[in-house]
């Protein structure tokens, strides 16, 4: 009785987990270069578990005619130092610092090839297609794309970047980057998927709650009388 | 509590950002000099419940962990200068900058601004002004008996005198730049104030430092497009409303747990 109460418990608790998953990802359907997140559900020491994966599965990559964005037409992620070390996006949306270094929106240093800021100064700067950045037609520099070994060790840190959690030799260079200069990538979330997970994992919980309202009724009210007749 | 209702909200609250983003670009779809805005969101942080590789059991462990975040924020609203068309008005005292750089103007308070739009007027005294009246920096002034104004692509302006055949250069329009134009502030009025983001100006003759050059008798159009601000407009609508429906579902989900204690 007391496990099927547990077992019970977890499926509820577990549906309304995926539906936090569920929600965030739509919260973050316009969000540039956002990857989802793929609620599933285990089998766990008692009862059920929940648990995400993130969907690397590409965005759409639209054209903006803004020279500071850049898109990842493939496989990879830009590379930016941030005071915790080095981490890893996909959202191209970069502007200037007050120094003229390439940075992201939230002030942090976009990393080129040879792991140094990228310096663009007031000249005309293009992002070639391969990552190589150009300033009045001079490079200075080459835009830092790096793949990962094991998809798994890499872990959502919130603020669009990602941090690798797994061995530093994990981490390789692409050599001809699959950068598009003036192109952003959407966020890969489909708005149609989400609300058929939202709803099937809405029946979901409906009806484990039900069971759960069912045992909670049964339960407490035999104890309650087998109890009372000792 | 169920953090759907909350993440759900930081969508719903982003996407009316963007529509207001998207609702003040289409505003300004004909003000000469304006630069499209757009609205950037950025995911918040991860609760990770259980990261991947805890133990399952003694001797296994999960592969995958549990992260869930918690919704998204407006990270900037950026401006994009893209070059808008030109429009050929005639008039000599409207100017265009083909490339990078402002216009630099002077407030009433004494502060200066920086503007794409090149449709000055002459004041009272001859002064070359902005539609509201700021004058432009270096202050150029065109005598009263002036026939004809010619502005060069570098910005030296002259004129013809009334009973002279020679024309007379009488000043030079400059150009500001900065390090970072994003990090500029917009006040309204098509102008512009420098920041701590956007640097300080350095100002140059049209055509030089990889500066824009002038073109008289044009104006710059608005660089928006009606049709991508549209497409946009349906999206952040679209958004907005799945948003809505995940705020319902978890709503709903926390009514029934209410009805589990009778």
């Amino acid at each position: 009785m007391a496990d099927s109460f547990f077992d019970t418990y977890t499926a509820v608790d577990t549906r309304m987990k995926i539906v936090d998953v569920i929600a965030n990802n739509l919260a973050n359907a316009n969000t540039i270069g956002f990857k989802r997140d793929f609620g599933h559900i285990l089998e766990g020491e008692v009862g059920t578990v929940a648990a995400t994966q993130v969907d690397l599965a590409p965005g759409q990559i639209v054209s903006t005619g803004n020279e500071l964005d850049a898109a990842l037409n493939g496989a990879g992620f830009f590379v930016v130092d941030t005071p915790n070390g080095q981490r890893y996006t996909r959202a191209g949306n970069f502007a200037l610092s007050v120094d003229g270094e390439l940075v992201t929106k939230e002030g942090l240093k976009v990393l080129s090839t040879s792991d140094k800021p990228i310096s663009v100064g007031q000249g005309q700067l293009e992002i070639h297609d391969g990552g190589v950045v150009t300033v009045d037609g001079n490079e200075v520099g080459t835009l830092k794309v790096v793949t990962f070994n094991d998809v798994q060790k890499l872990e959502k840190e919130g603020l669009s970047r990602f941090v690798w959690t797994g061995a530093p030799n994990g981490v390789q260079t692409v050599s001809d980057p699959p950068v598009k200069g003036g192109y952003l990538e959407r966020s890969n979330v489909s708005a149609i998927d989400e609300m058929v997970h939202l709803m099937s994992s809405y029946r979901e919980f409906e009806s484990v709650q039900r069971a759960l309202k069912t045992l909670m009724t049964d339960m407490d009210g035999k104890l309650v009388q087998e109890l009372g007749k000792l | 509590m169920l953090r759907a209702l909350y993440t759900a909200a930081t969508g719903m609250q982003a996407q009316q950002v963007n529509i207001d983003t998207i609702a003040n670009n289409i505003a300004n779809v004909n003000t000469t000099g304006f630069k499209q805005g757009r609205a950037e969101f950025q995911d918040l942080l991860y609760q990770s419940i259980r990261p991947a590789g805890t133990a399952s059991s003694s001797s296994t462990q999960y592969p995958v962990g549990l992260q869930v975040g918690l919704g998204t924020r407006p990270i900037a609203t950026d401006r994009i200068y893209r070059q808008g068309d030109f429009r050929q008005t005639g008039n000599p005292l409207d100017l265009v900058i083909e490339g990078k750089g402002f216009f630099q103007v002077r407030l009433p308070s004494g502060e200066l601004a920086y503007t794409r739009d090149g449709s000055f007027h002459m004041n009272a005294e001859g002064a070359l002004v902005t539609a509201s009246g700021n004058p432009l920096e270096p202050q150029i002034t065109i005598p009263s008996d002036a026939q004809e104004i010619v502005i060069g692509s570098d910005g030296t302006v002259s004129v013809t005198q009334a009973g002279q055949a020679a024309a007379q250069q009488i000043g030079t329009i400059q150009i500001a730049a900065f390090q970072n134009p994003g990090g500029l502030n917009s006040i309204g009025g098509n102008l512009l104030v420098e920041t701590a983001a956007s640097g300080t100006a350095t100002t140059a003759t049209p055509g030089e430092n990889g500066l824009g050059r002038v073109n008289q008798g044009f104006l710059e159009q608005s660089n928006v497009s009606v049709v991508e601000e549209m497409v946009n407009m349906i999206v952040a609508q679209r958004a907005y409303e799945v948003n809505s429906r995940a705020v319902k579902a978890a709503d709903d989900m926390l009514q029934q747990i209410n009805s589990l204690a009778r």
